[in-house]
């Protein structure tokens, strides 16, 4: 087991011998739409892109192009979270083919992947392969995917920060799954991120994981803030609260759910998926402005379960 | 395995409906005009089903291992491999499944075992459930609100193609030839279970051939007045006569 304390003492030192390249990806200014990255207090944008199921397009050159706009437009609106992994199927090449796309905004990317193979002897390889699709000369981001063969893929991840070749480490789930398990790597490793699900209904996560994050100084990204659609789709058919846009600042449900998700103090960034730039832009402004107060969020919370 | 367990079916869906249909639109695209031979193929093979003979049932066998190709190229490789990991199984099920009915193709009484004929009833259902699969299946994606260009025809998308071999396979296979059920079966309740996940209509019909194809293949053989049951006479003359057998009534 690596201690946190011991890993950062050696990578400053590392850092300050020139063996860690500088990093080529840009620091967002902190500001009231971004968090700060506990372990290496870099700021980023609280909200980001996922990628599950939207940009597993295949070679279809038309959709492959609405996702390009969809990440140009996550881009260029001061987004630089985008989340993927080998399991979404061509979702990777579809980023690579974005970033491309995107030209000078394409440098603003936070890189986040996941390795996802049982066999821990070939996820080095299975990361590489990532690179590749992604068309970057390294990732920011590398987590070990549900879990699977996390024992063998943290060791590889570990290694590969040290090396420089990778700036942080992390673990994900989902769904609510193997909560128990995340805690205890939680709790023993010196993880930078967990990814899990978390929104204004999914809230399991609150009694144990968000406290023990921010105990730790992990930062927490959220996948399934809108529970692929559902929940606004639920929602949207209930009239808005009526104090949501004087004491949410929201004017939609789908900016009141990701402003309820991404307002947790543990969480550094939620990752809503969509195939739409208007979508896009919707998230990124839910993200912008102060987070929402534990008295406002626990409001919401009370409203949507009396609906 | 545990992993696995714990997704549901949403979880391995990997793709929307729109996605899905597109890569039927770039099949389509990429298939056109072997439209027109894939309908003749679908007419031939209704024609040998309605009057079947040994080398009949041959070249009923050798349509469907065709159209078993060309789905798995068109849309399988080209398109359902590059949207879902387990792309590969399914080029392997479908080049597995044309290289069988290619294979049956090759014996003397192509998918019957030389035992007689349906009765004229179920062969003209299994005729009548070929035209209905290769011609009435397309109908579903306008019937849909999806635009033509996505239209599922047999030979071209796997799931018209896997529902007439499931069909015809249920209806006329004898013997170690039932095997030829299998990669349609699997494929169909693969993709069932996509279809509904998907929240697809489609998934109902799909269904419903995948539940007919046991129910009329025990009913064609077990039914009181069945030749098929009669089969298992050894005295019944073979091949020459299995025309007259089948028109026996």
């Amino acid at each position: 087991m690596i201690e946190r304390r011991t890993f950062i003492k050696s990578a400053t030192a590392a850092a300050m011998l020139g063996v860690l390249p500088v990093t080529a990806t840009a620091i967002a200014a902190p500001g009231p739409g971004t968090r700060i990255i506990p372990s290496s207090g870099d700021a980023i944008p609280c909200v980001g892109l996922g990628s599950w199921i939207t940009f597993n397009v295949g070679d279809d050159p038309v959709l492959l192009d609405e996702c390009a706009r969809v990440i140009g437009a996550f881009l260029a609106g001061g987004g630089r979270m985008i989340d993927s992994s080998p399991m979404y199927g061509s979702s990777q090449a579809t980023i690579g083919h974005g970033l491309a796309a995107a030209g000078n905004d394409a440098g603003n990317a936070f890189s986040a992947d996941k390795v996802w193979t049982s066999d821990g002897g070939s996820g080095a390889a299975q990361i590489e392969t990532s690179r590749q699709a992604w068309r970057i000369p390294r990732f920011d981001l590398m987590q070990v995917h549900n879990l699977v063969a996390w024992q063998d893929h943290l060791e590889t991840l570990f290694a590969m920060k040290a090396d420089g070749r990778l700036r942080y480490v992390g673990v994900t789930t989902s769904h609510g799954r193997r909560h128990d398990d995340l805690e205890q790597i939680m709790a023993t490793h010196p993880l930078d991120f967990v990814q899990l699900t978390y929104n204004a209904v999914d809230r399991e996560a609150e009694d144990r994981l968000l406290p023990l994050a921010q105990e730790r100084g992990i930062a927490v990204i959220v996948n399934r803030p809108y529970q692929r659609g559902r929940l606004v789709e639920a929602m949207q058919r209930h009239p808005l609260p009526a104090w949501a846009e004087a004491e949410a600042g929201s004017t939609s449900w789908a900016q009141l759910l990701l402003r309820f998700t991404v307002s947790h103090p543990a969480v550094i960034c939620a990752i809503p998926a969509t195939t739409k730039v208007e979508h896009v832009r919707e998230n990124l402004a839910a993200g912008a402005g102060d987070p929402l107060d534990a008295a406002t969020r626990q409001k919401l919370a009370n409203h949507i379960q009396s609906l | 395995m545990e992993t696995w367990l714990s997704y549901d079916l949403s979880d391995l869906l990997m793709f929307s409906a729109r996605t899905y249909y597109r890569q039927i639109e770039l099949a389509n695209a990429a298939a056109w005009p072997l439209h027109v031979a894939a309908i003749a193929g679908g007419l031939l093979l209704a024609l040998c089903l309605l009057k079947p003979s040994p080398l009949r049932n041959r070249i009923a066998a050798l349509i469907l291992a065709l159209a078993w190709a060309s789905s798995g190229w068109f849309f399988i490789a080209s398109g359902f491999a590059t949207i879902h990991w387990a792309g590969a199984y399914a080029i392997s099920l479908f080049a597995v499944g044309a290289a069988f009915l290619a294979a049956i193709a090759l014996t003397s009484h192509g998918l019957s075992n030389g035992d007689p004929a349906p009765r004229p009833a179920w062969s003209r259902l299994a005729a009548a459930l070929t035209l209905a699969a290769a011609f009435l299946y397309p109908a579903l994606a306008p019937l849909s609100g999806r635009p033509l260009a996505s239209a599922e025809t047999f030979g071209i998308a796997a799931d018209p193609t896997a529902l007439v071999t499931l069909l015809v396979a249920a209806l006329t296979a004898r013997g170690w030839r039932l095997l030829a059920m299998l990669p349609p079966g699997l494929w169909l309740a693969f993709s069932t279970s996509a279809l509904w996940a998907m929240g697809s209509a489609e998934a109902w019909v799909v269904l419903a051939g995948l539940v007919a194809a046991p129910v009329v293949m025990l009913a064609s053989r077990f039914t009181p007045d069945s030749p098929a049951g009669a089969s298992i006479d050894r005295d019944i003359p073979r091949d020459g006569m299995t025309q007259k057998l089948g028109k026996r009534s």
